[in-house]
């Protein structure tokens, strides 16, 4: 799945994380919501950018039924984890999370968090990206760490 | 998607062949000549040594497998056709000057070729070098090419109407910027490579000689320009090349009535022929069939934004030499991230 950046660059999920994806999906009406971060690669030469893999929920994080919030240490030590492992190249590129609607879209408090998010975290982007997985589909969105704005991103289709 | 290039670059490192870089080519070539030197039977006359082939307009790959490597060179005697009308008369010369030190010499049709077993322990190749015989001094001021083998009949033999220096040229001089014609013969080696891959062992494949002569008419440059520097991107170029190829077939009715979609590729030089006018029905057929496939898998590359992927689908089309990087390779380095605390709602 590849969404449009700009005129000549992609952000592409791979399929394996489509996959890892799916099965978070709150399908039944008992499932609690779940999430963690994205990770991937920034392509040389270019501006396009590759979801390689996702953090997944831990125990010590909270699940509710419309709530999530990740067990910040834990996922910290495994994207510092990943990024070691691949000399620099694997990095932190988002929060993902999943909504029991068929297509999702952000509440007040996903934006409020999200530009928390933007305005605070210290990395060498300067755009962070927010998913959150429906029933039925993927919402992308792509947060800007200068100005904090946030825009929704556009599926790209050949 | 620019960032394929660099991995077109390295593949065509991986299989160009200039027989400059090549000793064990170029020592062959001369070991031969001085051969034909010491025993041809020619005291009347001359004849000049001209090379020609893809080593010569810089479109020479690598053989594939166990392909050979094969050199062309011309003799053009100072002969006319009018003193010889007999063209293997004169092929004998070279035939008899040859086949004593060399046991594998043959006079084909169009040639006097002799083979080599290689001899190098890391790289035991054949090669094969082709002696073209031309005449070189007539009242008309053409040269013509020497066709026909050993007991060849007078229907069976010929000298035909041809212009080897002026096709070389042509070749070598297509496009006057230097870099495009760089582009040029870097999207030529790519295709020969292709096809050396995907028609292993078809009988009638098309040829080197037709694809670079196709690339006169169907190839274009293509590049960007950052400020005042062309970047130029291989996989467009080619994927339009082949493309225009596609679009140039055309229906015409066969000799037993039935059309057939060929494509004609005409040599821009004496005898004007169509290349692949060889070529059966069924061979050109297969042959689109090939191309629009090749068209289809630079397309998909050219969209996947993962060039991992992107050149796992190129390496199927050209072959192991075509690179594949890791996914490390693929990125760059960034400093580590710090989090912060967040909820979702």
């Amino acid at each position: 799945m590849i969404f449009i950046l700009g005129p000549t660059s992609k952000l592409k999920i791979n399929d394996e994380v489509i996959e890892r994806f799916r099965v978070y999906r709150q399908l039944e009406s008992t499932a609690t919501e779940a999430g963690g971060v994205l990770m991937g690669r920034f392509i040389e030469d270019s501006d396009d950018i590759i979801i390689d893999l996702i953090t997944e929920p831990t125990e010590k994080d909270i699940r509710k039924r419309c709530f999530f919030k990740k067990h910040l240490e834990t996922h910290q030590d495994l994207v510092d984890e990943i990024w070691e492992e691949s000399d620099g190249t694997f990095n932190y590129l988002g929060e993902w999370h999943t909504h029991p609607e068929k297509h999702p879209s952000p509440s007040f408090h996903d934006r409020r968090e999200w530009k928390k998010v933007l305005r605070k975290t210290q990395c060498e982007s300067s755009l962070l990206f927010f998913f959150i997985i429906g029933t039925e589909s993927i919402g992308a969105w792509v947060g800007n760490r200068r100005n904090v704005k946030i825009n929704k991103l556009e599926v790209w289709n050949k | 998607m620019g960032n394929l290039q660099s991995y077109f670059l390295s593949f065509h490192d991986a299989i160009k062949l200039e027989i400059d870089d090549n000793k064990v080519l170029r020592e062959k070539r001369e070991e031969l000549l001085d051969v034909l030197k010491e025993n041809i039977d020619f005291e009347e006359g001359k004849y000049d040594i001209f090379h020609q082939g893809s080593y010569t307009m810089h479109t020479g790959v690598k053989p594939f497998e166990d392909g050979d490597y094969d050199i062309d060179v011309g003799l053009l005697f100072n002969i006319s056709t009018v003193d010889y009308p007999n063209p293997v008369t004169t092929k004998k010369l070279v035939y008899n000057a040859l086949k004593d030190d060399y046991e594998n010499t043959e006079m084909k049709y169009p040639c006097v070729t002799v083979k080599f077993e290689g001899e190098d322990d890391e790289d035991d190749r054949n090669y094969h070098v082709d002696f073209t015989i031309y005449s070189n001094e007539n009242i008309d001021g053409q040269t013509y090419l020497a066709k026909g083998k050993l007991g060849s009949g007078s229907d069976n033999r010929t000298w035909e109407h041809s212009d080897p220096k002026e096709l070389v040229r042509t070749i070598k001089e297509n496009l006057t910027d230097s870099e495009d014609r760089k582009q040029f013969r870097r999207v030529i080696r790519y295709l020969k490579r292709w096809k050396d891959l995907k028609f292993k062992s078809v009988v009638n494949r098309p040829s080197g000689i037709g694809l670079t002569v196709a690339g006169l008419t169907h190839f274009y440059p293509h590049f960007s320009y950052n400020a005042f520097t062309k970047i130029y991107d291989d996989l467009d170029a080619l994927e339009s090349f082949v493309q225009n190829m596609i679009n140039s077939f055309s229906c015409r009715i066969n000799d037993d009535g039935e059309w057939e979609d060929r494509l004609e590729v005409n040599l821009p030089t004496p005898p004007y022929n169509d290349i692949y006018e060889k070529m059966t029905g069924s061979q050109m057929k297969n042959f689109k069939l090939k191309l629009e496939s090749l068209r289809d898998s630079l397309k998909e590359a050219r969209d996947e934004a993962d060039p991992v992927k992107a050149c796992e689908i190129l390496q199927k089309v050209f072959g192991q030499d075509f690179p594949v990087p890791t996914k490390k390779e693929s990125a760059q380095q960034r400093g580590p991230a710090i989090m912060v605390d967040n909820s979702s709602a």
